[in-house]
């Protein structure tokens, strides 16, 4: 096991090293009295059984003595679980939304969002986590620091980490989410604080930094991609498409819930999920299946487009066809960790590659 | 004891011919094998799956089924082997045949509601293998909300399916409880019942409590897709979790609907194989019901990382360490029974000794998952898939394997090769431990459940894990081949190959079709060899 060196990580170590080890001796100990007895009292040594009925002393002990040594488990697993919710009065919160199929960081106090989490090594972070009312439950899981816990939609929840060690660390997502839950993972950079001083600093200035126009509506321009698509929406967008990215605000303020690629994801925000074309180098794909066998044909006709009223979807946003056959985040959450590298050699390369290797640098 | 009644009779298996005798038949014992038949073909099914997830899980990146291919790969593996095989394997199989013999009974009490369980489950069974046909279901086996509220695939199917197997289980549960309380010989008094009969009781309960929670359950899913009532829906001011908890209240039950009667088993097989009586009969008996008692109320612990209250969290962890206890008080009065035993290392034997160790394994890292802190970090990591594999399989599974073994030249009044079934064991055995103990390094070290693909710092367990499940997919073949030559050409088995003092030895094999003329008069216990030694 891969530690980030937390308390928290510590505490935890601890109770896995007591209980399983008491766990370890005690099958070790079944397993030989049995392997031993089947030597010892087999039927060629033995010919004739001694029959005893039972021993009432021996049935307390096994009773007693196994309860005593699970209360100490019990109480082992809860030790490191009260230091788990006993969050750090000066604990920096950080907001965590997990959506189908992607983390997005929100840092409240600086306005900023990013698709990694950042941190300065030494501080308590408190992330308060949920997920929109119309996606699934998702759970960040940390395991260098053996934290997890579910984002619920509509519901909120935390957990709290205190990095000791400069690095990178997975974030998964350990709750079953759909088509891409093995693929919802980004990672925990954490940096000195000087750095992530200097992190916060480029994040806000990037978000106050003006933008042309021209480009803005090229998603595949490379000023673009070099930009958090959240922060500039909320930052720009807005002021003429409104929150819900429906245009009309001022003259020409096309509806952006019309344009693939599109995603109108949660109430605090739009997210801009480019990363699609980005990812695969493709158009999205027409429908979920381009398979042609008649089961999948008749299935497909029966299923979402069909007159079968009791499949028809309920029209909520992320199953509009975009969100659906669009293939997002997918593949590609290791390549948008060096954008311009992408662009150079090609896109599409990539997802050919049989082992991505996402913190290879 | 009763002398087998009239040996001229015809045995069940020839009472009638032909398909429509069999399906319209109220014999138990037929009944049973019609379940043996139909469970064996779901379970080789689910195996095929559980050997395609593995294929695709050899190597990291996509291997030939993709993600959501995967998902629904998956799904249906969990459907089919909870819902197909392992809640009816035990009970439905050998409980059904076995049950009424060992009670002294010569059916259940509702025979023709028997049958009906089994045309239940077999309505299930198709049902469930139909959403295969309409293109598949991706919700996992626990159709989590909003998860499968709101996917595309169509969720209506798998859903009646569970619906419907829960009415045969339920079904099956109430003519095994009224069978025990009314059809037990008048010389047999409780506690001169077998252990399997009290383990089967003790299930029969749990069956019929907690399944009904399980079918509103799934209702409400329907409802929710259909009508939009918004019970768990956050949009609408319902609550996810709420479901979660619904579902656990019967799923965590369920486990021990999967693993007492193959308890049952073990506590027949070790006492005949060491001709010992058993070690402390009451306490085994009182604690299937302990296990029952208790294993009702530990749900929370599949929902530790949910966002429950923390006082919940505690609560749960504390009585989910409860549950250990009687679990152990079982092994370790099964080791007690082997001292100074008499020890015969038969077939069945070995399987209950695999099943000793395989489950100690699984419950020991239960323990892990019972503790808060040590929860939060393994809990849906593949540490969860191997336990739940340890117990499920390596206990449910592997009894059931035992069963058939140990029940086998009863069932069919023929006899296996010993020196082929002792191969195909060790395959067997070797292969588990090779495919699951793997995944149990993988989810300490943080591999997440359910991923289709992984990084590639997990390629080492995932390859191991994949190597191991062709080796205990090759036992189980040569088990299945083994059994079905048996079948066939197997030489004759005696009435009583392994020497047991429980009823159905007394009976020849096969059994007639009417086992007791008269009722026998029960004069010992179940497992009492030193009055008078088993001689049929």
């Amino acid at each position: 096991m891969y530690s980030g060196a937390s308390e928290i990580a510590r505490q935890v170590d601890a109770a896995f090293y007591w209980i399983g080890g008491i766990c370890v001796v005690l099958l070790i100990g079944i397993t030989a009295v049995m392997v031993l007895f089947v030597i010892r009292y087999r039927r060629a040594r033995r010919p004739e059984a001694v029959q005893i009925e039972g021993s009432l002393p021996l049935e307390v002990t096994w009773i007693v003595v196994p309860t005593l040594i699970v209360l100490f488990m019990f109480f082992k697993g809860y030790e490191g679980f009260k230091l788990m919710r006993a969050v750090p009065e000066d604990a920096q919160v950080v907001e965590v939304v997990g959506q189908r199929w992607f983390w997005t960081f929100i840092y409240p106090e600086q306005g900023i969002t990013s698709d990694r989490l950042y941190a300065p090594v030494g501080r308590p972070i408190k992330l308060e986590m949920t997920a929109p009312a119309d996606d699934v439950v998702h759970s960040l899981y940390l395991p260098a620091f053996r934290v997890k816990e579910d984002c619920v939609p509509g519901k909120k929840s935390y957990l709290w980490f205190q990095p000791e060690q400069e690095g990178r660390y997975h974030i998964f997502c350990a709750e079953y989410c759909g088509k891409d839950h093995s693929r919802m993972i980004t990672e925990l950079v954490v940096l000195s604080p000087e750095q992530y001083l200097a992190w916060l600093g480029r994040k806000v200035s990037d978000r106050n930094k003006p933008v042309v126009m021209a480009q803005a509506m090229d998603p595949d321009s490379a000023e673009i991609k070099e930009r958090d698509g959240a922060a500039l929406f909320k930052t720009f967008c807005v002021s003429c498409h409104g929150p819900e990215g429906l245009g009309g605000l001022v003259e020409n303020a096309r509806d952006f819930t019309k344009l693939e690629g599109w995603k109108r994801s949660s109430r605090w925000r739009i997210t801009w999920r480019r990363s699609t074309r980005e990812a695969t180098g493709r158009k999205p794909r027409p429908r979920r299946s381009s398979s042609s066998t008649w089961t999948s044909v008749w299935a497909r006709s029966r299923s979402r487009d069909g007159p079968f009223p009791l499949n028809r979807r309920r029209g909520r946003t992320s199953r509009t066809p975009a969100a659906q056959t669009a293939r997002p985040t997918a593949v590609a959450w290791a390549d948008r960790q060096s954008h311009a590298a992408a662009a150079r050699s090609g896109r599409g390369k990539e997802r050919k590659q049989r082992c991505w290797r996402p913190f290879s640098t | 004891m009763d002398v087998a009644a009239g040996a001229a009779a015809p045995d069940y298996l020839r009472a009638g011919r032909g398909l429509a005798s069999w399906l319209t038949t109220t014999d138990h014992k037929r009944i049973g094998i019609l379940y043996l038949v139909a469970i064996l073909v779901f379970f080789l099914f689910a195996v095929c799956l559980g050997l395609m997830i593995r294929l695709e899980l050899f190597s990291p990146g996509e291997q030939f089924v993709g993600n959501q291919g995967y998902n629904r790969i998956l799904t249906l593996h969990g459907i089919t082997m909870i819902f197909l095989f392992i809640i009816p394997s035990v009970p439905a199989v050998f409980g059904n045949f076995f049950l009424p013999i060992q009670i002294g009974a010569n059916d259940v009490s509702f025979p023709r509601l028997n049958l009906a369980s089994w045309y239940f489950y077999i309505g299930g069974g198709l049902f469930a293998l139909g959403s295969v046909i309409l293109g598949g279901v991706d919700t996992g086996w626990t159709f989590y909300i909003p998860y499968s509220s709101d996917t595309a695939d169509n969720v209506y199917l798998p859903i009646l399916a569970a619906f419907i197997l829960g009415w045969s289980s339920i079904l099956t549960g109430l003519n095994f409880i009224v069978t025990v309380h009314r059809l037990r010989v008048a010389s047999m008094p409780w506690f001169r019942m077998p252990l399997f009969v009290w383990a089967l009781y003790a299930t029969s309960w749990i069956q019929i409590l907690a399944t009904p929670v399980v079918g509103i359950t799934l209702l409400l899913i329907l409802l929710e897709r259909l009508l939009g009532i918004g019970i768990f829906d956050p949009a609408k001011g319902g609550d996810p979790v709420l479901y979660q908890h619904l579902f656990w209240i019967y799923s965590h039950p369920a486990v021990y609907i999967m693993v007492l009667p193959a308890m049952g088993v073990v506590s027949e097989i070790v006492p005949v194989f060491c001709r010992k009586t058993i070690f402390g009969y009451n306490f085994i008996a009182i604690s299937s019901l302990a296990i029952a008692g208790i294993g009702s109320l530990v749900w929370g612990h599949h929902m530790f990382t949910s966002g429950m209250a923390d006082l919940e969290r505690i609560v749960f962890s504390l009585l989910t360490f409860l549950v250990a206890i009687p679990s152990g008080v079982k092994v370790f009065n099964w080791l007690a029974t082997m001292y100074k035993g008499s020890i015969r290392l038969g077939t069945p034997f070995l399987y209950a000794l695999a099943f000793i160790f395989l489950f100690s394994v699984g419950g020991f890292t239960g323990l892990l998952q019972g503790a808060l802190s040590t929860d939060i970090h393994i809990h849906d990591t593949s540490f969860i898939v191997a336990h739940f594999h340890y117990t499920m399989f390596g206990g449910g599974g592997v009894m059931f394997l035992g069963a058939l073994h140990y029940w086998f030249p009863k069932m069919f009044g023929r006899m296996y090769h010993e020196g082929a079934a002792l191969v195909a064991f060790t395959l067997f055995f070797v292969g588990f431990n090779c495919l699951y103990f793997p995944l149990f390094l993988a989810g300490l070290a943080g591999m997440p459940r359910r991923y289709a693909d992984y990084l590639p710092e997990y390629l080492v367990y995932h390859r191991t894990s994949t190597v191991g499940s062709w080796i205990m997919v090759a036992g189980i073949a040569l088990m299945i081949a083994n059994l079905l030559r048996a079948f066939f050409k197997g030489r004759k088995a005696e009435q009583n190959p392994w020497g047991g003092a429980t009823l159905e030895w007394t009976v020849p094999s096969p059994p007639p079709a009417h086992q007791f003329a008269s009722p026998p008069v029960v004069t010992r216990g179940p497992y009492e060899y030193g009055r008078e030694h088993a001689s049929g």
